[in-house]
């Protein structure tokens, strides 16, 4: 895994600000489970942690969450000086235009590149990595996004599936930086090809276009057809890139003061935490309350934080992220007091 | 600890959620599968991976019991 460290290329990186939006429906478990989940509500939280998600409205798209998360990032910012849009999603609006397009316009934006990059559940740290670059090569504010509403590629029926997600996003400003120790100090991505069909959506791409057979089929849902290689891939993803992100600083997971994982499922965190020695009070959990929310669950969970007032300056803030590729990232942030303090 | 005491270690863990024979199909609910799984790491002391629940490995006792002796004495 390469490490790309931003001060290393003469162009420390920093974020500036964030932001968060969440659907205002609450979906609890015996809602789902009044709604066809084959799952009794306690049995949701045994076997999840998961006790709440946010759904999107119906006339809500991912679109809609990523604009406001934006917004939320850069209240108090001209918009104006916004050079590039990064957004992360494997739900987008449509199949084509990209959703960053329709993010661009909505925020009044110049006429400036907007992207989707597709990494599930890593898409926030994807689309990080996007933008520290550009930030490295020239660009002086570059928004990265991650959203999702995958509630609407939900089998209600599937009882490996059917709880997990939930519908939200978040955004990043990055800005150039000057100071090399603190801001977003390294960042390190991977993928791995093997895992592709571990959970996927067959239907309506290339390969399967949508059709009356492929709608009567179900196949327009997300699969997991191998929960338990998931569960067990998932936590050797984040391990295994938080510490090589780690070790390339000469650094462990104790040096860290908090781990913002991605949130798959509660069960996966405190295994994350019992193999990688982390105590549990270092590792920020937020799944009962949102569920799994895809790209946008380590966004969401990043802006709880610094929202939350916990973090101090200087604090090493460590982002994990494992999901369907399989992709994996690490990135760690040293918390400089201007974002504190927005 | 020889294959046989494996065997039997592994055996008692798998009956705390399904009463099978040995070489019967392991017939578990994908969050059981997981609990087994980390009922054998912490019996025997090993950290498994993804690629060790496939079903040549944990399709029955008998060939879990074979892969974690291979474990034991191979990998960790």
């Amino acid at each position: 895994m390469k490490v790309l460290r931003p001060s290393a290329l003469g162009r420390p990186v920093r974020i500036a600000r964030t932001g968060r939006h969440l659907p205002s429906r609450v979906v609890d478990n015996a809602e789902l489970q009044r709604l066809g989940a084959p799952l009794a509500p306690d049995e949701i939280v045994r076997l999840s942690g998961i006790e709440t998600r946010r759904w999107a409205a119906d006339d809500e798209a991912t679109s809609d969450l990523a604009i406001a998360a934006a917004r939320a990032a850069l209240r108090g910012f001209d918009p104006q000086r916004v050079d590039r849009v990064v957004l992360g999603t494997v739900s987008p609006d449509h199949p084509s235009p990209s959703t960053a397009c329709l993010v661009q316009r909505a925020l009044g934006l110049r006429e400036v590149p907007a992207l989707d990059v597709g990494a599930s559940c890593s898409a926030f740290l994807y689309a990080l990595d996007v933008a520290a670059r550009a930030v490295i090569t020239g660009d002086d504010a570059v928004l990265a996004i991650a959203a999702d509403v995958r509630s609407r590629f939900l089998d209600i029926s599937d009882r490996s599936t059917c709880a997990l997600f939930g519908d939200g996003a978040g955004a990043a400003l990055l800005v150039p930086h000057d100071d090399p120790a603190t801001g977003l100090v390294a960042i390190g991505l991977l993928a791995d090809g093997r895992g592709a069909r571990q959970v996927y959506v067959p239907a309506g791409g290339s390969r399967l276009p949508a059709s009356a057979a492929t709608v009567a089929a179900r196949e327009h849902f997300i699969r997991m057809e191998q929960g338990p290689q998931v569960y067990m891939s998932a936590v050797e993803g984040m391990i295994g890139t938080g510490e090589r992100l780690l070790a390339a600083l000469g650094l462990t997971f104790a040096d860290v003061d908090l781990v913002v994982p991605h949130q798959p499922n509660r069960r996966i965190l405190e295994r994350l935490g019992r193999l990688a020695g982390i105590p549990s009070d270092r590792v920020y959990v937020n799944i009962d309350r949102v569920g799994n929310i895809s790209g946008a669950s380590v966004a969401v969970a990043l802006d709880e934080v610094i929202e939350s007032g916990r973090l101090k300056a200087g604090d090493r803030v460590l982002l994990l992220t494992a999901g369907a590729g399989y992709t994996a990232g690490a990135a760690l942030l040293v918390a400089d007091e201007a974002l504190l303090s927005r | 600890m020889t294959p046989d005491e494996v065997l039997s270690e592994v055996r008692a863990l798998t009956h705390e959620f399904a009463e099978v024979g040995d070489d019967d199909p392991l017939d578990l609910e994908s969050l059981e599968v997981v609990q087994l799984a980390e009922a054998v790491e912490a019996r025997f002391g090993l950290v498994l991976s993804g690629r060790d629940l496939v079903p040549e490995y944990f399709g029955t006792i008998r060939r879990l019991a074979a892969h974690v002796a291979y474990l034991r004495e191979h990998r960790r």
